[in-house]
């Protein structure tokens, strides 16, 4: 696999990798492509429209739990915080 | 040690929940450095057998009551770590109890730590944990199988009576094989994930892992609740099956043809008699659309799993890496805290899923295991079960499987029941001459999960 697809792929991810790591891992991606290519052989032509059928199994949307009640244990684990509100560096 | 055997000393008086706890966490202590099935047990254990004494006494005893059960390390219970196997979520206190702690604790059952498991249960030997490789308490030298390897060597080495794994293409059936272990994963639906930290939802089942098929099936039964806080979990009433006699056995022969260990099809044949002996009827059945199972689970696998594991990203919990600007805590994160086979199906998945890509593996893997399903449903037709090895070979060396795609292959039979979302069950079957687990693997129509009970316990007379 060209370094350029797993660079930009990396990127996408947003994962820092070193070039050994993307070398490995490139290394084995064609082999597991090739694998993976077998499923264009198999006839779809019939299922394909069956695809598709989704109904809604989402509740209302009213509050499920009391009011704060996760509010500390949830603020807890937050890496970076302030006031009760969750810290973020700057975007650009 | 049994639940049955187990609750019938509590009712007694013979021992205690507590003493049957401690009894347990002194094997753990004295076999877990060895065999690493546990990252942790918790201080709560003995709590927990308090509280299921204090049920004992007053003769509220429930399915569970005071037996010791061990969680895999990707379900939550409220303020334990959680961690995925994963460097990411290492500090990750469980800010809830998933609806597995809250059945358990419902119960009166005693959860007695959390298990090792390959990173995200992303892997078949659970050599792929960031804390250190799970062995098989048959060989120490051996994998335990996985992803839920921690879980199966914990009941296997007699450090727990029962525990949970999860299963997205194999990862309880496939351990359970290697560790000499029953391991069951439901029909898809039947049991809630929430509180489990997911891999690939539309595959991923929770279900139990046990001694034997009676413990399993209690176990199931307690757990086998409809959950509204699983969008996927399907009411008890739509569960509709035919509860019939097993007579009708498939088997795939035309599978066997290659790369499964000489002994381990010796003796799956064997089995094959004992079944036709005890009066059933073996009819040869066709896969070969079913075949293609593993090729279809790695497309919608990392598919799912690219998307699920943006949530690791080092801002709301877990480890989170220093930068001077958002973009560089993402990046220096991730990369920090994903281990190598969690960003190769990262990066597999978000291929798969690129502008030019998605519609040619992507929509094609979700049109061919609709193929796959209709191709179960039409053999089911023809018969009730199908029968076949759990796994192509006995637990293998560690280290002995350094190239991805081999390791894939270990998935060959177990992976088709989770693209079809159907029950299958894997049954100790007799040791190598080498003295490792071997196995037998049955799968039923969806919501027949009882079917492979029965089934099952009768085998295991057999």
């Amino acid at each position: 696999m060209d370094k350029s697809v797993i660079d930009e792929l990396a990127k996408l991810a947003k994962m820092d990798m070193t070039d050994s790591e993307k070398a490995e891992i490139g290394a084995n991606f064609s082999s597991i492509l090739d694998y993976i290519d077998q499923i264009q052989s198999i006839e779809t032509k019939e299922v394909s429209e069956k695809l598709g059928v989704v109904y809604n199994v989402m509740r209302e949307d009213e509050n499920a739990n009391v009011g704060g009640q996760y509010t500390e244990s949830i603020l807890a684990e937050m890496p970076m915080k302030e006031n009760g509100y969750l810290k973020v560096r700057k975007i650009m | 040690m049994t639940i049955e055997k187990a609750q019938t000393h509590f009712r007694n008086g013979d021992f205690s929940a507590r003493e049957l706890t401690q009894a347990y966490i002194d094997e753990i202590q004295k076999k877990n450095k060895d065999i690493f099935a546990y990252l942790e047990v918790f201080d709560n254990a003995l709590k927990d057998a308090d509280k299921a004494d204090e049920m004992i006494k007053s003769g509220n005893i429930k399915p569970l009551t005071g037996i010791p059960v061990a969680l895999k390390d990707n379900m939550l219970v409220e303020g334990e770590i959680c961690s995925a196997g994963s460097k990411i979520l290492e500090n990750y206190n469980s800010t809830y109890d998933g609806t597995m702690a809250k059945i358990l604790k419902n119960h009166g059952a005693v959860i007695l730590g959390r298990t090792n498991m390959d990173e995200f249960a992303m892997g078949s030997s659970t050599e792929n944990s960031a804390y250190g490789v799970t062995k098989n308490p048959y060989d120490l030298s051996t994998v335990a199988g996985g992803s839920s390897g921690g879980s199966t060597s914990a009941v296997a080495g007699d450090m727990a009576l029962l525990s949970l794994g999860s299963d997205t293409g194999g990862s309880i059936r496939q351990p359970a094989s290697f560790c000499g272990v029953v391991g069951f994963k439901p029909t898809y639906g039947v049991v809630s994930r929430s509180g489990i930290i997911p891999m690939g939802n539309s595959l991923d089942q929770i279900g139990p892992i046990a001694k034997n098929v009676s413990d399993a099936e209690i176990f199931f039964n307690a757990i086998k609740i409809h959950d509204p806080l699983d969008a996927q979990s399907i009411p008890e009433e739509k569960r509709i099956f035919e509860n019939k006699k097993v007579k009708k056995i498939g088997v795939p022969w035309h599978l066997f043809k290659e790369g499964v260990d000489p002994e381990v099809l010796e003796n799956f044949k064997n089995s094959i008699e004992k079944f036709k002996n005890a009066g059933y009827e073996i009819i040869d059945i066709d896969l070969s659309k079913a075949q293609h199972s593993l090729a279809v689970y790695y497309v919608i696998m990392p598919a799912e799993v690219s998307t699920n594991l943006s949530r690791f990203d080092g801002i709301r919990y877990g480890v989170s890496a220093p930068g001077k600007d958002l973009s560089e805590v993402y990046n220096k994160s991730r990369g920090a805290g994903f281990g190598k086979e969690t960003r190769r199906r990262i990066l597999l998945g978000t291929y798969i899923l690129s502008h030019g890509h998605f519609d040619s593996y992507y929509s094609k893997a979700l049109a061919v295991s609709e193929a796959i399903k209709d191709e179960f449903r039409k053999v089911f037709e023809s018969v009730d079960v199908i029968v076949t090895p759990t796994s192509p070979t006995p637990a293998f060396k560690i280290g002995a499987k350094s190239d991805p795609l081999s390791m894939y292959l270990a998935d060959i039979f177990t992976v088709p029941a989770n693209i079809a979302g159907i029950p299958a069950i894997s049954i100790p079957n007799g040791f190598t001459k080498n003295g490792l687990p071997l196995d037998i693997q049955f799968m039923a129509p969806h919501f027949a999960d009882s079917l492979l009970f029965t089934l099952g316990k009768e085998f295991e007379k057999m």
